[in-house]
């Protein structure tokens, strides 16, 4: 499926479970995101707040995760150590994560 | 339009109540709907909600 990808982390075969994580990250931001606009109108409002910390620290945890098993999706989680991989995480046309 | 003629009308009046954090949805269903917040999610059912 994923021709396009090269050697190094890209290569994990656990398609599923990347999928999975992927899919909790997407839903973990948009909770944050949605937060972030009440909030925006109630910034004093504890269990918003609240809400906000707890899922902008699975949305942390999970991208740290993510980027550890299959890659960076952003740049600024990147975290090379023997070789750059950003620019050969697979594209969304090459089956990556759409 | 004539400035003489919109001089004493209103323009418009909004009625906007206070949200308040309540009740939200999972994170698994606020993004199939859009919304974590129940109150705001107002799918369009395709016709006149008009209840007769």
């Amino acid at each position: 499926m994923n021709q396009g990808m090269n050697q190094g982390r890209g290569q994990n075969v656990n398609q599923a479970k990347r999928r999975q994580l992927f899919s909790f990250i997407n839903r973990v931001s948009f909770a944050v995101n949605d937060i972030t606009l009440y909030l925006d109108t109630h910034p004093q409002d504890q269990d918003a707040i609240n809400y906000f910390n707890h899922y902008s620290d699975l949305r942390k945890k999970a991208l740290k995760e993510y980027e550890e098993l299959y890659g960076p999706l952003t740049i600024d989680l990147a975290r090379p150590d023997k070789m750059f991989d950003w620019a050969d995480m697979p594209l969304p046309w090459e089956g990556g994560m759409c | 339009m004539e400035q003489k003629d919109c001089e004493n009308q209103v323009v418009a009046m909004a009625y906007v109540p206070w949200q308040n954090f309540y009740k939200v949805y999972e994170p698994e269903k606020a993004l199939m709907v859009g919304t974590i917040f129940p109150e705001l999610n107002k799918p369009f059912l395709g016709r006149r909600m008009a209840k007769r």
